[in-house]
């Protein structure tokens, strides 16, 4: 068709107001996230805090072996980093109740209790990483790998286990408080034990550490299955 | 577009919260007027899948309540609505638009729109925690609008609001009901009466009437009065009936109240509101606490 005439035609005819247009908008069903860019996205909202202790810790821990140089005392302070390491975890999964925030996201698509295993996902695998990165350090002794794993191993499942157990038991804002003094404790308690009873370091009592890891290993996994189901509804009682 | 709530049933114990409540809901407003302690709260969270219930079941078009799809067309507002202080106004909005499995175009899109629409755009970069209780609620309404909800439960949505936010409020619901389920519950009468299609009167766990506003009226047709009378027998009408309205004048005291009877000889009968009608039913309620 002719330009001009086109253009003549559109200032000649006016078009009809919409009709409808928000109910039509309304009515497209619009394409949704995929669930690997959801758990992505969830990245971005873990605390920068975070993030910020899991590097500060691996640098301390990279700087002490290879700076100070105390090749004895490795496993103690890599054991005494690994319980707050459990503890960003544990603030991050309980973040929802303690801000109040559980019974929104309970009605969401990916609910809470989903929203809890992405987190975890993502710190649980972060913290994996930085777990190896502080065997590799810690290795610079002479325990060797599995030695050395179970050593840090324990103070960090044994951080986790209480602490999912008071997070499950008692759901107040303050809970987290309480947490974090359980998991400064043992981190404590693992520098103690190695100035005082550096004996329990030695090889023969190797058995009751891989017995200690494989218990609470299980008590861990099973509070964390109990804690996950309690994520279906929101916790509440009338009584 | 229907949902089907079947002889629900939420029990704790020894008390029954909700108690085998049936309802289906179509296109519309519905207005959830109940004392405290009747179990809406619970109604509305059983109805969101937050609770589990006792017995009974909750369906939209054949979806169970407790299936993804089901909340992938809800939006909730809860009574006590919780926040993360470090978000801004505009991060909080992304997250939740994450959660409810919006990508990130959209997000920005709805948040923008959604920000705007509850005046919050030109702090939509400020900290939650230093905002009002109001913005706070604003913002707990535009979340719940994220994902353009087929199905909108509301738990006292005009909490916190001064009077010229809660009447743009119950515009934009009345709006926002003319394409889907809205169901909202709130302890200010008024909204109830101005936005609601229909009214659910709850009591002890169980709905007692549901119906259009001048339906619901009916219950208490007749039984409303009023009276001018002296400061001796004021007091003990005051005591005997439900008061709607006391006020003074001169010598005497005017009277509002509801009851089956004429209460004296100068009351006169007049036209009932919502607001009679709720406290003929729960004047009990705050007489017993």
């Amino acid at each position: 068709m002719d330009r001009k005439l086109k253009q003549e035609l559109k200032q000649s005819l006016t078009p009809p107001p919409t009709r409808h247009k928000a109910e039509f908008i309304n009515s497209i069903s619009y394409p949704k996230a995929r669930f690997r860019e959801v758990l992505f996205s969830q990245i971005g909202f873990i605390r920068k805090r975070v993030w910020l202790f899991y590097v500060l810790a691996t640098c301390f821990a990279y700087f002490y072996t290879t700076v100070v140089k105390v090749p004895a005392n490795i496993v103690a302070v890599v054991s005494s980093i690994l319980p707050l390491f459990s503890l960003c975890i544990i603030t991050e999964i309980y973040r929802s109740t303690a801000y109040n925030m559980a019974e929104t996201e309970l009605a969401c698509k990916y609910n809470l209790q989903k929203i809890t295993l992405m987190r975890l996902g993502i710190l649980g695998t972060a913290s994996f990483v930085m777990l190896i990165l502080l065997v590799i350090i810690a290795g610079k002794n002479d325990l060797g790998v599995f030695r050395n794993s179970v050593y840090i191993g324990v103070p960090y499942l044994l951080s986790s286990y209480l602490s999912l157990e008071i997070i499950s038991r008692f759901r107040s804002k303050e809970t987290i408080y309480v947490c974090m003094a359980v998991c400064c404790a043992v981190s404590v308690f693992m520098m103690i034990a190695n100035n005082l009873y550096q004996f329990i370091y030695s090889v023969q009592f190797i058995t009751l550490w891989v017995g200690t890891f494989m218990v609470l290993m299980a008590l861990t996994l099973f509070s964390f299955n109990q804690f996950i189901k309690s994520q279906e509804e929101l916790q509440w009682s009338l009584l | 577009m229907e949902l089907v709530i079947d002889r629900i049933t939420k029990q704790y114990k020894n008390k029954i919260a909700v108690d085998r409540v049936s309802l289906n809901l179509g296109i519309g407003v519905y207005g959830l007027l109940g004392a405290n302690g009747a179990g809406k709260t619970t109604l509305m969270r059983m109805m969101c899948g937050i609770l589990k219930p006792t017995n009974g079941e909750v369906k939209f078009n054949g979806i169970d309540v407790s299936e993804e799809s089901y909340r992938d067309v809800l939006g909730y507002l809860p009574q006590d609505f919780g926040y993360y202080p470090e978000f801004s106004a505009q991060n909080f909005m992304y997250y939740m638009a994450s959660l409810k499995g919006l990508t990130k175009a959209q997000a920005k899109t709805k948040t923008k729109e959604l920000l705007e629409m509850v005046s919050l755009s030109d702090v939509a970069k400020k900290k939650i925690k230093t905002f009002s209780g109001g913005m706070k609620q604003r913002l707990g309404i535009a979340q719940a609008l994220l994902n353009n909800p087929k199905i909108l439960v509301l738990d006292e949505p005009t909490a916190g609001l001064d009077p010229k936010e809660r009447v743009r409020f119950r515009n934009i619901i009345s709006e926002l009901g003319k394409d889907r389920i809205v169901l909202l519950s709130t302890h200010i009468v008024s909204d109830v009466e101005h936005i609601s299609n229909t009214i659910l009167v709850m009591k002890d766990g169980q709905i007692l009437h549901s119906g259009s506003l001048e339906h619901i009226i009916k219950t208490v047709d007749g039984k409303v009065f009023e009276c001018c009378v002296d400061s001796n027998t004021a007091e003990r009408l005051t005591v005997a009936y439900p008061v709607i309205n006391i006020r003074s004048e001169g010598e005497n005291t005017f009277l509002r109240l509801v009851c089956d009877r004429m209460p004296h000889d100068t009351a006169i009968n007049v036209s009932a509101t919502l607001e009679d009608l709720y406290l003929y039913y729960f004047s009990e309620v705050s007489q017993h606490e």
